[in-house]
Parts: structure tokens; C-alpha cells; sequence
């Protein structure tokens, strides 16, 4: 595998929101609006990278029988200072994304990814795995957050696109992220199959 | 790939204690580092929130503040802000915990006369595009106005509890809770001795509890009865007659927001 390959798997081939459906918690709970699609899914980018290249460095060094605790304690590392970095230098954003920061921890793609590739490759190739899943992941958590905030409240980035009364407010609430997923899934397999 | 560390005791236990340690050394790191910057940010934010909340001023307010315990475990804060030396207002630091989902904090900034000068959200966990819209629906100029309405001792009431405030489409439950916070505020300002705190209010409580306490709950409420008699945590009654709201938030609790 080449590293553009390997870089781009992420982002369309295997999205890990349209196509591996992996961390569908965030994705369905903060995607509220653009904004906070965009970030959650930079923090899980950050997640990704960190953690995908300490455990391929450390892989080695891990018996096979405790890796899944010795990967989920490394996560949650990564995550923590990711949490107590963004809280003294991004408050605003620290506030908009409350508890789904922790949440990173488990969400099952940094896992996955840590299991399935990161554990079996060099650390480059891991470097560019995380990057390409962790920008698929954001892609897809603000595609999802650009749908419901338009639809339902009428803006997309906080931009009025026209009055908010119009909007469909069940977009705005959870069941609006299930069915606007859903579609978002079906029109990019028949966009898929069609090329 | 290269071969793996074996699976035995000694190995597993060795190299999970080196995780472990490793990321608690450096989660430790990181937190001692920002530390001072996390609480900067704090005080930042306070202070900003103070400075939305009240006219100009030129004291410091964190200096001066005032902390109050209600009886059922909460914080008020005061913070009083003056001019040249005159008062211009106080901030209150408020909260409610009749919101939709958790509790609410505010700020909310009087004026000496009592009236409401404007407030802001600190912290809430109602429904996004609902009970969210509490920060800026009951802001100077939109649909449920608060400011430069006196809470007073009747307290500011939602239009359909009888009140004059509109409240948030379809998030009547995150307006009470807004409205209770509010009068919590004003009833913390107006008495703050015999209101809310201070051992003044511990002798005063006995004698208010039985006459409001049947007309004001009717038994909806019947946990907070047991209070009375334990007479240490019955701090609040006249605040209670002062600002009934409170009381009538949590009469039907399943209510739709």
C-alpha cells in the first residue's frame, strides 16, 4: 500500500461515519451544528494521530493478552491532555463540545484503527492512516452538522440562510440525526455507484 | 512483523505498570503546566460575565463578592460593582435546578433599584434549539424581555403561570427554571440576610414554615416537609413566601418542555 493510499482510504473508501459507521455517539450527538461537527471531529484527529503513532511505536512491547488495556490507557492519555489543553486555550470551544470531549476515549475508531492498523504498521503509516480516518471523520461530522443546522434552524457556520422559523426543528434534535444520517448514507452509495 | 512481547505474568504485569505510569506522569505534567492558565480563564470568564452583566464599572468584584449558602446545598454569589465609588449594580451568580436536563447557571446583573440590568448563560444543559435559546430569548429587545423588570417579592412569572414574561416557544419548563433562577437572584439581593443565608435566618425559620408550606405545594412536594423540622437547613423561608416560583416548578415535573 502506498501512503497516498493509505492516507485517502480513510477519507473516502472506508469513511469511518458513511461507510465503517464507527463512533456513531458523537457523530449523531454533536453534530448539531457545522461548527461543532468541524471541531469534534479536528479533537478526534488529534486523538487519532497521537494515539495511532505512540501505539505502533509501542506495539511490540505490549503483550498480546493486555493490549486492548494497554491501547485504551494510552487513549485515554491522549485524550485527557487533549481535554485540559483545549479547556485553557479554546474555552469556547471546550464549552460547545462538553462532555463528548472525554467521550473520545471510546470512541470505537480510535480503538479500531489502534487495533487494526496502527498495531501492525510502522509508525508513518500509521501517522498518515490517522490523519486520512481522522479528516473522514470530520468530513462526515460536519457534512452531518451542515445538514441539521440547515435544515434545521436555517444558518449553516452561524450565517442566517433564511428565517428560523421555517426550520424543521426535529433536525436540530436526536431522532433529526438518525434520519438525516440515513440519507446522507444512501445518497453517497448511489453517488459511489454511479462514478 | 516482529515478534511480540510473550504473554507471561511478570511481562504483562511490568508493562502495564509502565503505561500507567508513563501516562499518569504525563497527564500530571500537562496539568501542572496549564494550571495557572485554566485558572485564568476562570477568573476571565467571571469577570467577563460581570462586565456583561452590569453597567460600567471600576472596582473589582471578585474582590467584594459575597458568597451565600442556600439551605438545599447551593452557592450564591454577589458580586457588587461600584463607580467612583457609588454602587452601580450587583451581579449575581445564580442557578436553578428545575432546568430540563441539569442544572442552569446565570449571572445576572441588578441595578440598586432591584431591576434587572441584563444577564447571561453560564451554563445549562437544555435542549439545543429549545431550552438553548434561553440565552439570548429573554435578552433587551426580544420576544421574553427580562430587563428592567423588578423580580421584587412577587418574583417574575412565565405568562402562563399568571406572570408578564413570555416564555420560550415550547421550552416552557427551561423558562421556569430561567425565571427561578432570576428570583432566586433578586431574592438573594433584596434580603440577603434573612433571604437566603446567615445565622439571622436560622431563628426566623420556625414560625413561616407551617402556614406556607400547604397552600404553596399541596403535598406535590412532600421531601421538602421533612426539612422544617430539622430547622438547620430551613434557612430560606422567607424567601420561599418572598419568590413562590420556585415552588410551583416542580408541581407536575413530567411536563412537556
Amino acid at each position: 500500500m502506498n501512503n497516498w493510499k493509505i492516507f485517502s482510504n480513510g477519507l473516502f473508501k472506508e469513511n469511518p461515519v458513511f461507510v465503517l459507521l464507527l463512533g456513531m455517539c458523537p457523530t449523531l450527538g454533536v453534530t448539531t451544528s457545522a461548527i461543532n461537527g468541524l471541531g469534534m471531529g479536528l479533537a478526534t484527529t488529534f486523538v487519532l494521530l497521537l494515539s495511532n503513532v505512540t501505539i505502533s511505536l509501542v506495539s511490540n512491547l505490549i503483550p498480546d493478552k493486555i493490549r486492548i488495556p494497554g491501547y485504551i490507557v494510552i487513549i485515554a492519555t491522549v485524550v485527557t491532555i487533549l481535554e485540559i489543553c483545549m479547556a485553557a486555550y479554546l474555552p469556547a470551544l471546550h464549552e460547545a463540545l462538553g462532555i463528548f470531549i472525554p467521550l473520545i476515549v471510546v470512541n470505537c475508531i480510535v480503538l479500531g484503527r489502534a487495533e487494526a492498523f496502527a498495531a501492525k504498521n510502522t509508525p508513518l503509516s500509521s501517522l498518515l492512516d490517522g490523519l486520512g480516518m481522522g479528516l473522514g471523520f470530520t468530513l462526515g461530522l460536519a457534512l452531518l452538522g451542515s445538514t441539521r443546522e440547515i435544515l434545521g434552524s436555517g444558518k449553516l457556520f452561524n450565517a442566517t440562510l433564511y428565517d428560523e422559523n421555517y426550520g424543521i426543528l426535529v433536525f436540530v434534535l436526536a431522532p433529526g440525526a438518525f434520519i438525516a444520517l440515513g440519507y446522507l448514507i444512501a445518497i453517497i452509495n448511489k453517488i459511489k455507484k454511479s462514478l | 512483523m516482529e515478534k511480540r512481547l510473550e504473554s507471561n505474568f511478570k511481562n504483562m504485569v511490568l508493562v502495564l505498570c509502565a503505561i500507567t505510569l508513563f501516562s499518569s506522569l504525563s497527564v500530571a505534567s500537562i496539568n501542572a503546566l496549564t494550571a495557572e492558565k485554566l485558572n485564568e480563564v476562570r477568573l476571565q470568564n467571571q469577570l467577563k460575565a460581570i462586565r456583561d452583566v452590569l453597567p460600567a464599572f471600576d472596582n473589582n468584584p471578585m474582590e467584594e463578592s459575597d458568597t451565600l449558602i442556600t439551605p438545599d446545598g447551593g452557592t450564591l454569589v454577589l458580586f457588587p460593582a461600584s463607580r467612583e465609588g457609588e454602587r452601580v449594580g450587583t451581579a449575581v451568580k445564580s442557578y436553578s435546578n428545575n432546568g430540563y436536563s441539569g442544572p442552569i447557571w446565570l449571572m445576572i446583573g441588578f441595578t440598586p433599584d432591584g431591576a434587572v440590568y441584563n444577564y447571561t448563560v453560564l451554563e445549562h444543559k437544555e435542549t439545543p434549539g429549545l431550552g438553548s435559546k434561553m440565552s439570548t430569548w429573554f435578552a433587551r429587545g426580544n420576544k421574553g424581555d427580562i430587563t428592567g423588570q423588578i423580580p421584587g417579592s412577587k418574583g417574575l412569572r412565565a405568562r402562563k403561570d399568571g406572570g408578564e414574561i413570555d416564555a420560550i416557544t415550547a421550552a416552557t419548563v427551561s423558562s421556569r427554571a430561567f425565571l427561578d433562577a432570576v428570583n432566586r437572584a433578586s431574592g438573594a439581593l433584596s434580603g440577603n440576610a434573612d433571604a437566603v443565608s446567615g445565622a439571622t435566618g436560622l431563628e426566623a425559620s420556625p414560625g413561616a414554615t407551617p402556614v406556607e408550606q400547604p397552600d404553596a405545594t399541596t403535598g406535590a412536594t412532600p421531601v421538602e416537609e421533612p426539612d422544617a423540622s430539622s430547622g438547620a437547613t430551613r434557612v430560606d423561608d422567607p424567601s420561599r413566601t418572598d419568590t413562590s416560583l420556585p415552588d410551583t416548578t416542580h408541581l407536575s415535573p413530567a411536563r412537556h418542555e
